[in-house]
């Protein structure tokens, strides 16, 4: 058998208040792969995680993980799994080195096994400069990345990581994936929730809930092509993408997602459906565009508010900032910034943890 | 073996990094025992005391120099017993010594010799400090006239005391042993009633619960470190009470050691249970401030005597740990190793505290739900 876990007609409910969180699942996932659980907040990501690992019982179905119950066999299934959960998991009052010990220990780990394996793992996590630093004080990618390096003691075969990139800067994000996928090569199978859909594209398979209902599962690419010839761009460069946008909603065309996209309006039309008020160009469809599609598309209406807000601004500002400097002790937090923030503005702030 | 000790290591890293477990083990205990010490102090002076002579003045002059020469209480004459007990009802005196018409005359003739010590015991305290002084005074005159008048096997002059309003004076002794009893409430039950809270609310239980570690392991663990710091506490509480405000330890420290595992046994499987109950630190505080700490305070017979509260409340009393450990430790200073207090009051705690861990055993749960 070369499936790590077995579901069938899972179900969950949880009373005050009375809520379905898992409606009928069943899933056979396969050996060796890194699987992305995605679905929008309260689709019932956590708690099917949180299902196969045995801190949860079913109401009703069968699971089965690495042939065992997690209902039945849990400390047997716990010495087989690695777990990361959403709220970091280590002590943030304790060091990098002594949650190190004390998880190696946890998961008894012997003297010399704990020497190669922490070897390993600094050097992989990269925190080997850090390890006399409490985990509190860790930035939010070095966290998970801690995080991780824990569960990983023991040598787990499936590793359950419970959006493990919530928090985390896009760059420790790739790194974090990186080193997923360096698992992998090792045969372990990865359970990955999140709700960031741009990260889906990575997975070997996906599993998308919501409602607590399994929408699709497989290839991220197999579900991207249900909406292949339906993703289109336009604009007129004699009006705002915004004005397009409203007027093709107000025409009731057939469109199961809109968005603005640079000068650009980003359309997905429903199933074969067509418009002919605008020139459309066609665009790449991607994994994000159907995701939206399958559940449904977006409820397109044109905001009250919009219509009625005041538009033209005059280019006041808002908000000055004039050389701001903000130093915490000898570190510079904040080094001479300048900037203006005009009335109606959307006004960004990027930037990887602690910039 | 090797879990407990690494889930030991981490609650000791926990203690020691956190600044309020150090504030509770050691900075409030040093401020509660040197307020309850100072407090006794500032009682020392001047305490109005009356004294009633009914009999010839000249053979008991040198009692009456005793107590005129005392700094620790105010004098003040009166010629009949009925004026004096007028202003001690009137609340002007604390107390009052009559020294009865015959006394001379059976002192002189070698008989036990009466005098009257009656006090105000609606403050306790006070009360009892007057009679200790009275006492005092009374058993120093006593030898200057044995000297004078020569000793007798008989001879000697018995304190007929009489406590008004609370008969039961003299059960509610030194105060110090009884704010150690609390103070050991304090780390063991309000300190332990946060640190599971504490790890459900960080989310580490969730982590925990996927190790090997299983909730033996973990509750063992709690229990080990904090009975540590607790005694710790105990150490230094008893180091400032014997050694730097005087008071004396008469029993063995053995018992003491024992007793007050015992007692720790109780108050932390209590803490931790309302800290699994709970799940939420501010809760668990204030349930275990409510419910634990206030009751030990009031109702454990430390304060307030037991046997003047009305019979349910009594009863009550029971559950309350420190009522069992109250009577050894006051004991234990005062009088010495007393035991059939110590042997049933002993067993009392150690049965309650393994109910007490059957039942948080029993609510831990390996899972996220109950």
């Amino acid at each position: 058998m070369s499936n790590v876990i077995e579901i069938s007609h899972l179900i969950k409910k949880f009373s005050r208040p009375e809520i379905l969180a898992l409606d009928d699942i069943s899933l056979s996932l396969e050996k060796g792969r890194v699987i992305g659980l995605i679905g929008p907040d309260g689709s019932g990501k956590t708690t099917l995680i949180r299902i196969m690992i045995g801190l949860l019982k079913p109401s009703s179905g069968k699971i089965s993980v690495l042939q065992l119950s997690p209902e039945k066999q849990t400390k047997l299934l716990h010495q087989k799994i690695g777990y990361m959960p959403q709220k970091f998991g280590l002590y943030e009052d304790l060091t990098v080195l002594e949650n190190m010990n004390l998880y190696a220990d946890l998961q008894g780990l012997s003297e010399e096994c704990k020497k190669t394996q922490f070897e390993k793992m600094l050097k992989f996590t990269g925190l080997a400069p850090y390890v006399h630093r409490l985990a509190g004080r860790l930035s939010g990618g070095m966290k998970q990345k801690l995080g991780l390096g824990c569960a990983l003691f023991g040598s787990p075969q499936v590793l359950f990581l419970d959006e493990p990139s919530v928090g985390v800067d896009p760059i420790s994000r790739r790194e974090l994936m990186k080193m997923i996928y360096d698992l992998k090569a090792d045969g372990i199978t990865v359970i990955w929730s999140t709700s960031y859909l741009d990260e889906a594209e990575n997975f070997d398979d996906v599993i998308l809930l919501n409602e607590g209902k399994v929408i699709f599962y497989g290839h991220p690419q197999k579900l991207t092509s249900i909406v292949k010839n339906r993703v289109f761009l336009t604009g007129d460069a004699s009006k705002s993408p915004r004005a397009v946008l409203r007027e093709l909603i107000k025409s009731n065309a057939p469109l199961s997602d809109g968005v603005i996209s640079g000068k650009n309006v980003r359309l997905v039309l429903r199933k074969n459906q067509q418009i002919h008020e605008v020139k459309l160009s066609p665009a790449n469809p991607r994994f994000e565009d159907a995701v939206i599609d399958i559940l449904g598309g977006m409820n397109m209406q044109v905001s009250a508010i919009a219509d009625q807000i005041q538009t033209d601004y005059s280019g006041e500002s808002v908000i000055c900032a004039d050389n701001l400097t903000k130093k915490y002790g000898d570190f510079t937090a904040a080094n001479h910034i300048s900037f203006n923030i005009k009335k109606g503005e959307i006004f960004g702030l990027l930037g990887p943890n602690g910039a | 073996m090797r879990i407990i000790k690494a889930l030991i290591k981490k609650e000791f890293w926990q203690i020691v990094r956190d600044p309020s477990s150090i504030m509770i083990a050691v900075i409030l205990p040093f401020i509660l025992i040197s307020i309850f010490a100072t407090a006794i102090n500032l009682d020392n002076n001047s305490i109005k005391t009356g004294l009633v002579i009914e009999g010839n003045r000249q053979q008991i002059n040198d009692i009456i120099a005793s107590f005129d020469g005392t700094k620790y209480l105010d004098i003040i004459r009166y010629n009949s017993r009925k004026e004096a007990q007028r202003d001690l009802i009137n609340g002007h005196i604390r107390a009052m010594v009559v020294i009865p018409n015959n006394f001379a005359q059976s002192f002189m003739a070698g008989q036990s010799s009466p005098i009257q010590v009656i006090t105000d015991a609606s403050d306790p305290n006070i009360a009892l400090f007057a009679s200790a002084y009275i006492q005092g005074i009374v058993a120093t005159a006593q030898k200057i006239l044995l000297e004078i008048y020569g000793y007798n096997k008989n001879t000697g002059i018995s304190i007929e005391q009489i406590s008004w309003y609370n008969p039961e004076l003299k059960s509610r002794y030194f105060i110090l042993p009884n704010s150690i009893a609390i103070i050991m409430t304090l780390i063991g039950m309000l300190l332990t009633a946060l640190v599971i809270a504490r790890e459900w609310e960080r989310g580490t239980m969730e982590a925990l619960l996927t190790t090997k570690a299983s909730k033996f392991q973990i509750l063992i663990a709690k229990y080990f470190s904090y009975y540590v710091l607790a005694m710790i506490s105990v150490a230094f509480c008893t180091f400032l009470s014997v050694i730097v405000f005087a008071v004396p330890f008469n029993g063995s420290l053995a018992v003491y050691f024992v007793s007050s595992s015992l007692f720790l046994f109780v108050s932390i499987g209590i803490g931790l249970t309302i800290s699994t109950l709970t799940r939420n630190q501010f809760l668990a505080a204030v349930t275990a401030a409510m419910f634990g700490f206030l009751p030990a305070v009031v109702l454990s017979g430390g304060l307030f005597e037991i046997s003047s509260m009305p019979k349910i409340i009594r009863i009550f009393t029971n559950v309350i740990p420190a009522t069992h450990f109250v009577p050894v430790i006051k004991n234990l200073f005062i009088a010495g190793n007393i035991w059939p207090i110590i042997f049933s009051e002993s067993l009392y705690l150690l049965i309650y505290g393994l109910l007490v861990f059957a039942l948080l055993y029993h609510l831990t749960e390996e899972r996220l739900e109950r």
